[in-house]
């Protein structure tokens, strides 16, 4: 697919008149900035340009032939001079596709920095991680990577690269908007590009592609690039040091953070009504100072699970999803089923008593208790943190001698510690109240 | 496809007062001037434009004539500027062949005539986007109103005045062309922001979501000329919302349709999720008071006391405000357990308790809902 975008200035008499001076200049690009969102497929790009102006009216072509740009997202701006150049309307012209016209008057003459921003599609970032768990699972070498992808159309060539962590509300796809042809006219005028516009497309790509050859095989920096956070709003802005090349079909991933002796902590879980009846396994870590981290809210994204070994040596433990952790939360890492933790769980008796009838004789209400056994096996050489959840549902009473947690209505936990091969017994008597009888 | 426009000006001549159907030589084609088109209305625009016409004394007949355009042909009319009480329209002929209407027109004297023809016109649209732009402290905003003008009409517009409310635009306006402006611009208009938790669409656990729940953020601005949001409505359309970061650079923020939202009224904009903002809902407990059985010992009248505990955390260094919006259906009764938060009944089973969190906060409040004769 052939990329192209074209900036053309064209100068206006300052009398009101439709005849346009032929001087046509395509300018360079001065700096540009992508800000890329994870949470949906858009790319705010802002590219700097100086342009010239004459006082009056002046007129700024606009072109974006095969990029995914949405067109009611262009905007400029001639940024400490909005009073003085200001644009009067924007005209999507009949008869040509991805195609603008602004009309701008302004009050000054000469050269000014201007501004033009708009959404483009195709380019997206995620987050992924490298967990390394040392062998007695207390610590962990935690490293963060942001890897970027272009399939906007577009070569984005030293650009600043910004990332958004965030979930911003976007009510229409910018790949729609962008291929939204009834915004234009309904034919193909491609070919109608003058032959001019074409020579200037090609003059105005090759200084990048000289640029991208240099990039590719020169120095590199010594370190990586440090990315630096501040947040807005409800997100946080990711910001790439210096200028990144970010092309197309060629990915990017940088590293973001690097902490080593992160506190990790080792959880299994028993809990059927969520993870079904196998014993889960998972690393817990908070997003604190204390634990080494709390410097920034951590994204959502891929994790790969490692530990080291007695050896030293390193073994893949898993891959799965991490949800944002925003800063001073608690994260888990869910690892999956951990066989080397049994657990049987067998109801022991089954009591139906305490009757209740109406006076045609007819049963209104009665209790159920149920006995259950809960064995629980460590055959792991260490400790065991175990975290185990019971539901009873109606007008329940429980009796144990094990302690629990009454988390709700219908939930208890248990939370026990299993030292290496260690058998615990838990039993419980629960009874249920049904019928008539029950005040719950 | 080829749109045309004519008007056509058709003399006839009628001797010894013998009523004449032959049409004349001559044919007028007068250019037009002064056009003037409203936007106000949905389906049909009016369009005013004036032509000056050379009439004979006595009976003239004038067509009207359009092709591959859409005109409402019974809002066509005349209005004689030049000679307003000389100039009389009889009557307006529509003949069979259809897009086409004769004016028959008696005039007292020889002269040219300045006229004003007003018709409905369909196929310009207009549609609405505003761009906010917030301060960092987000207190204030910039709220531009943007019109977009869509010409699918058939006919080009040159050097017209569009007019809507009581804005008035001349611009030229082609046919297929579509033409964005800058309608209105509120400056450093003052806005609230606020989250809003919702119980029938939020997570009450979100330990056990599978992504970190985002909590719906608003901005909330007054739509009052006292705002400095104009003398406007706010037509429905999209609203963008950007925020100048540290740099002064824009950032999007997100987007929201608003509805049409009348002169003082409020403008809600979701612009996104916050996940720095954690709400647990748990049930705490619940029990049957004040049974009554029946003589058959059957339950025939009870109350329901549920005990109901939310747990909210800030872990932003910034302070926020929260709504915890809830539904308790039936009759019933609220009952603070410990901590109060204020809150507000907003129908007969909505409450929103409104919460201002401190920095990295945690706020802990139960309450004991009472639902009183459930039969």
């Amino acid at each position: 697919m052939k990329i192209i975008i074209i900036t053309a200035l064209i100068l206006m008499l300052t009398t009101i008149s439709n005849a346009r001076i032929s001087v046509v200049t395509v300018p360079e690009k001065d700096e540009s900035q992508i800000t890329i969102y994870n949470s949906v497929d858009l790319t705010l790009v802002r590219e700097k340009r100086t342009l010239s102006f004459k006082k009056g009216m002046n007129k700024i072509d606009f072109s974006w032939a095969g990029t995914l740009i949405d067109p009611t997202s262009l905007f400029f701006i001639v940024p400490g001079k909005e009073e003085e150049i200001e644009v009067i309307d924007v005209s999507y012209p009949p008869g040509v596709s991805k195609s603008l016209v602004w009309n701008i008057k302004s009050s000054l003459e000469g050269e000014f920095l201007c501004e033009i921003t708009y959404f483009i599609s195709g380019i997206n970032w995620s987050a992924d991680y490298i967990f390394l768990a040392d062998n007695d699972e207390k610590k962990a070498h935690l490293r963060n990577f942001v890897y970027v992808n272009n399939n906007s159309g577009e070569n984005m060539m030293n650009a600043q690269v910004r990332l958004i962590v965030g979930k911003i509300n976007l009510v229409e796809d910018i790949k729609t908007l962008a291929g939204r042809s009834e915004l234009f006219a309904k034919m193909d005028f491609s070919d109608e590009i003058s032959e001019g516009l074409m020579i200037k497309k090609e003059s105005y790509r090759k200084p990048r592609m000289r640029r991208r050859s240099k990039k590719t095989f020169s120095s590199f920096s010594s370190a990586p690039k440090k990315i630096v956070k501040e947040s807005l709003s409800e997100y946080y802005i990711y910001t790439i040091e210096g200028t990144e090349d970010i092309t197309i079909n060629r990915p990017k991933r940088l590293p973001n953070l690097n902490q080593k002796e992160v506190k990790i902590k080792t959880i299994y879980k028993y809990d059927v009504e969520h993870y079904g009846k196998v014993v889960k396994r998972f690393f817990r870590f908070e997003n604190k100072k204390k634990s080494k981290l709390g410097q920034s809210p951590l994204p959502d994204g891929t994790v790969r699970v490692f530990k080291r070994d007695s050896k030293g040596n390193i073994r893949y433990v898993g891959r799965n999803n991490i949800k944002y952790i925003p800063i001073d939360e608690k994260a888990e890492i869910d690892l999956g089923a951990e066989k080397e933790i049994k657990i049987e769980r067998k109801l022991m008796n089954f009591v139906t008593d305490n009757f209740e009838y109406t006076h045609k004789g007819n049963i209104s209400g009665w209790d159920e208790i149920s006995e259950y056994k809960i064995v629980l096996t460590n055959y792991r050489d260490s400790q065991a943190t175990f975290e185990m959840k019971e539901y009873f549902d109606g007008d329940w009473n429980l009796d144990t001698k094990q302690g629990f947690k009454k988390e709700d209505h219908r939930t208890i936990k248990f939370d026990l510690i299993l030292k290496p091969g260690e058998k615990k017994i838990i039993t419980y008597k629960v009874t249920v109240v049904k019928g008539n009888r029950a005040k719950k | 496809m080829k749109i045309r426009f004519l008007f056509i000006l058709l003399l006839f001549f009628c001797v010894s007062g013998n009523p004449c159907f032959s049409i004349t030589k001559l044919v007028i084609l007068p250019e037009r001037s002064n056009v003037n088109v409203d936007l106000n209305a949905i389906s049909w625009s009016l369009v005013e434009e004036e032509r000056v016409l050379t009439l004979v004394r006595g009976e003239n007949v004038v067509s009207f004539s359009w092709e591959n355009v859409n005109i409402d042909s019974f809002s066509i009319f005349l209005d004689f500027m030049t000679h307003d009480k000389k100039v009389r329209l009889i009557n307006i002929e529509y003949p069979r062949s259809g897009n086409m209407v004769f004016f028959n027109i008696y005039s007292d004297g020889s002269w040219e005539e300045k006229v004003r023809i007003k018709y409905l016109l369909s196929g310009l649209k207009k549609n609405f986007s505003y761009r906010a732009v917030a301060e960092n402290n987000e207190k204030t905003l910039n709220f531009q109103t943007y019109i977009t003008m869509v010409n699918s009409s058939g006919e080009d517009f040159e050097k017209s005045i569009f007019s809507f409310y009581e804005i008035d635009l001349e611009k030229n306006l082609r046919n297929r062309e579509q033409k964005k402006l800058k309608f209105h611009e509120g400056r450093k208009a003052k806005m609230k922001k606020e989250l809003v938790w919702n119980s029938k669409t939020q997570p009450h656990d979100p330990e056990y979501s599978k992504t970190t729940p985002g909590i719906p953020v608003y901005y909330v601005i007054d739509n009052s000329t006292k705002n400095g949001l104009g003398k406007f409505p706010v037509w429905k359309g999209k609203v963008r919302v950007f925020q100048k970061d540290k740099s002064k650079n824009q950032v999007f923020l997100g987007e929201d349709w608003v509805k049409f939202v009348p002169l003082n009224d409020e403008i809600r904009i979701n612009i996104g999720s916050s996940r720095d903002v954690k709400v647990k809902r748990k049930l705490l407990k619940t029990e049957k008071k004040n049974i009554r059985r029946n003589s058959y010992n059957n339950i025939v009248l009870y109350d329901r006391v549920e005990t109901i505990q939310y747990t909210v955390e800030n872990f932003k260094k910034k302070p926020l405000k929260l709504k915890i919006r809830d539904y308790y259906n039936g009759y019933w009764k609220l009952e603070f357990k410990g901590k109060k938060v204020p809150f507000e009944k907003k129908s007969h089973n909505k409450i929103e308790y409104i919460l201002e969190l401190e920095p990295k906060q945690k706020l802990e409040f139960t309450l004991v809902i009472t639902t009183l004769n459930i039969r």
